[in-house]
């Protein structure tokens, strides 16, 4: 067993540089200078990965529409990619930074700290440490391994939170106009939003298919093939053969997720599980699977670990840590 | 009649101010006092967290999102969802710019107090049933800079409080030094909600025992210990005036340690407090009823007031559980007056249903003279609160006394209020 789980790791890491594929880009993100993002993982050519359209529409003139199944980023109004020049980019960047800002001040800093480095007066007290948003490195992402969030993507973690952790879901407290003033001032934080380079392609959810158990079965197979049982444990409970010395590119000690938990950190839905395999966690061991797996493949082994969660019972329920996400 | 009205009043002034603080918070947040409010010690005006996140996102009803949510994730219309606080209509922010910051607690309540027997043998028991308002603290703090801050705080019973507060570090930082100076409630113990607690005002430090002096708070991580020298004036009294009595060098020191730890899911915090003000006028509290009445011109020879305790605060999922034990010991100045020593304690147990509502069960018991053994007294009350929404809290407590002491024995309290605060 632990030989298989070993000669998956080594897989891994020689052919794809998996183990790893957060560190280069984290060093690379705070260069101050515009540098193009390169993601670490390629993006496999028979992905459903689409470059994501441009358009301009201001977020809150916006109807109420159904919207589509993928997830199309929409810039907001002073959104940076759109292909402005530099100047303009400036300008956009600055008045997104002073309509964002006082929000910021009022709801974020305290835990993220003024300038965004993380380092806010609360942060100590967290036992899950605040992100440092003057990296531009995200981990819950449409985009491929490495890159910047879409502007969509930020506002879902602030509108829901993460799960778990003291970062709480903003949805009931703020408006959707306060939560893209929010996303956009967020942006202006780091220099990788406002370079010469093209969007990062979005990651597209397709429906996704029964979870049978053929499909389960075929999940268990490519999970262990796949290696995450070195970091997830083979019963996956998070307790892996290397899960003890996993730290995030901040050097802090992180665990992997227990699948038999109520829920990740994005949340307890099907896609945020497809989502999280599919793009990683930039800034954390967490690979991406994007190019290792199909789409189908990818379901399977979404339901497959969804299929280890165990139903709650009452002491679960005793012990929810109070003052934290919890899932209702 | 005037009696009558005595009593009453002398009932809801007992009930009266608030000094709100829940260490309850603290230890489910597995944190200090100071990750919600801008006192080291606990109570009174909120910082940013505490304001905007804490009794923002983790205190009301209903915050979090509905499980759907996160099946259509991009959608950013909730419609299950209050709208922001911001968006459109009036927006009410204390925040009046970058440094200065207002804070409130106000508390409108209905009592109902029923005691055992009247006041005199024969005589009906004087019931109180009565609205008033139980506490008015209105806060301001300046900060003028990562390491100066500024609070005044003026409440409707509870006198005045004003400091300001230097950290050699930035707030926040898990290694600092603190130093306070100006006029404020020492550190010591649990500082609940409910000042009347008998390890509260029941000791000595009620909603107006403030003192002026120096208070030094260094923290070392988990570790935090507050040490202060205090003109041992508690109470209304501003000045320390005890003139030939006593030396000017004759101060009040009091010490709060306390250290905060956890095994798996269990979060703990321990410590202990001590306060000795020597040569002061007046006996403990908890002390004064067992002083001859005939014999409080020797009381005013001279009293060296000690108090010591220690305490316990933990958290284990929705659980919490609070313990305190304080004891209080007087020696007197006067050479026939023998000293006196007392116990009171307090202990509480909280559970979080859903996030919004607290159920709380609490149980007091003080012995104010151990070498009396008629003297004691116990309490208990159990209490729900709601935080409906944003800045509100419910509340609704039933409290049954046991007093050996008191003519009119034990009571039968319903308090239920509202209390508004930012
Ligand atoms: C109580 C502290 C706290 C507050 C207040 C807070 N956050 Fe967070 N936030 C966190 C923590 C902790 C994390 C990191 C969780 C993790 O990475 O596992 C986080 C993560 C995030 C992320 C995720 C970035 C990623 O990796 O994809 C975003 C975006 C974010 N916060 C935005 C905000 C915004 C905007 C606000 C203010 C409206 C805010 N946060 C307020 C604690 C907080
Ligand atoms: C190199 C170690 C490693 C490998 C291999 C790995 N993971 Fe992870 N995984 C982690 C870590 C660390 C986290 C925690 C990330 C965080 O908290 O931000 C994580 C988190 C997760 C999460 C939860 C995300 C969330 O929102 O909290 C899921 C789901 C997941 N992994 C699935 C997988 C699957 C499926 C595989 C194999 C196909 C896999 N992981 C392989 C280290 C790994």
């Amino acid at each position: 067993m632990q030989m298989q789980a070993l000669v998956s790791a080594i897989t891994i890491a020689m052919g794809c540089q998996l183990l790893l594929p957060h560190a280069a880009v984290a060093q690379g993100a705070d260069a101050g200078a515009p540098t193009p993002a390169a993601p670490s993982t390629p993006v496999a050519p028979r992905e459903s990965v689409q470059p994501q359209p441009v358009q301009a529409q201001p977020v809150q003139a916006q109807p109420a529409l159904p919207r589509p199944e993928v997830a199309l980023p929409t810039p907001a109004p002073d959104s940076p990619h759109q292909g402005a020049g530099a100047p303009q980019r400036a300008q956009q960047r600055a008045l997104a930074a002073e309509r964002g800002r006082p929000l910021y001040l009022k709801y974020c800093a305290t835990c993220h700290g003024r300038d965004g480095d993380g380092h806010g007066p609360s942060a100590a007290a967290l036992e899950v440490a605040p992100l440092d948003f003057t990296r531009g490195v995200y981990k819950f992402r449409t985009t491929p391994a490495g890159m910047i969030p879409t502007q969509r993507d930020i506002e879902r973690t602030i509108r829901l939170g993460l799960v778990g952790t003291r970062m709480p879901p903003w949805s009931k407290l703020l408006s959707p106009a306060e939560i893209t003033l929010l996303a956009g001032y967020l942006m202006t934080l780091s220099d990788r939003f406002w370079t010469d380079e093209p969007p990062p392609p979005v990651l597209e959810i397709p429906a996704e298919p029964r979870a049978d158990a053929a499909s389960i079965a075929r999940g268990q197979a490519l999970f262990g093939r796949m290696g995450c049982p070195v970091c997830h444990g083979t019963q996956g409970h998070g307790d892996g053969m290397i899960a003890a010395a996993l730290r995030d590119d901040w050097g802090k000690p992180i665990r992997p997720f227990d699948f038999h938990s109520a829920s990740p950190k994005g949340g307890p839905a099907a896609r945020g599980y497809y989502r999280t395999i599919s793009t990683g966690h930039t800034g954390t061991p967490m690979p991406s699977f994007v190019a290792l797996l199909k789409p189908d493949e990818r379901w399977d082994v979404v339901h497959y670990v969804m299929s280890l969660r165990a139903p709650r019972g009452v002491l679960d329920y005793l012990l929810d840590p109070a003052g934290r996400m919890t899932i209702p | 009649m005037t009696v009558r009205v005595l009593l009453v009043v002398s009932v809801l002034l007992a009930w009266s101010s608030h000094a709100h603080a829940l260490p309850r918070f603290a230890a489910r947040n597995g944190a200090s006092c100071s990750l919600c409010h801008i006192n080291p010690s606990g109570g009174g005006i909120r910082n940013a967290y505490g304001r905007n996140v804490f009794a923002t996102a983790w205190l009301p009803l209903g915050t979090g999102p509905a499980r759907e949510a996160w099946d259509h994730p991009d959608s950013d219309t909730d419609d299950s969802a209050p709208k922001g606080t911001h968006s459109g209509g009036f927006a009410f922010d204390p925040e009046i710019n970058d440094s200065l910051v207002f804070g409130a607690d106000f508390l409108a309540a209905y009592i109902y107090s029923k005691p055992d027997r009247g006041p005199a043998p024969g005589a009906k028991p004087d019931v109180t049933s009565s609205f008033f308002l139980m506490q008015g603290d209105l806060y301001h703090a300046a900060t003028l800079n990562d390491h100066v801050t500024l609070v005044f705080d003026v409440g409707i019973y509870s006198g005045f409080e004003a400091w300001g507060l230097l950290s050699v570090l930035p707030a926040g930082e898990p290694n600092n030094l603190q130093i306070k100076v100006g006029r404020f409630m020492p550190a010591f113990g649990i500082r609940d909600v409910n000042h009347q607690l008998y390890t509260r005002d029941g000791i000595g430090l009620g909603a107006t025992d403030k003192d002026s002096g120096i208070e030094l708070t260094g923290t070392l991580g988990p570790a935090m210990l507050q040490v202060a020298v205090l003109n041992g004036t508690l109470g209304d009294k501003g000045l320390d005036t005890h003139g030939s009595k006593r030396s000017w060098l004759e101060k009040a020191l009091s010490a709060r340690a306390s250290v905060r730890g956890r095994a798996g899911k269990l979060r703990v915090e321990l410590g202990s407090s001590f306060y000795y003000s020597p040569n002061t006028d007046e006996a403990n509290p908890l002390l004064a009823g067992s002083v001859d009445p005939a014999r409080t011109a020797d009381v005013s020879e001279g009293v060296d007031n000690v108090r010591a305790g220690g305490f316990l605060m933990s958290n284990l999922g929705r659980f919490s559980y609070l313990a305190e034990l304080v004891s209080v010991h007087d020696s007197f100045k006067a050479s026939s007056m023998p000293s006196l020593t007392g116990y009171a304690s307090y202990q509480e147990l909280s559970f979080v249903p859903l996030q919004g509502l607290d159920l709380i069960g609490t149980f007091e018991f003080a012995d104010p003279d151990v070498q009396l053994g008629n003297d004691r007294r116990a309490r208990a009350g159990l209490v729900a609160e709601l935080f409906p929404w944003r800045l509100t809290e419910l509340r609704t407590m039933v409290r049954r006394s046991w007093d050996r002491a008191n003519p009119t024995g034990g009571a039968w309290d319903v308090v239920v209020f509202t209390h508004l605060f930012f």
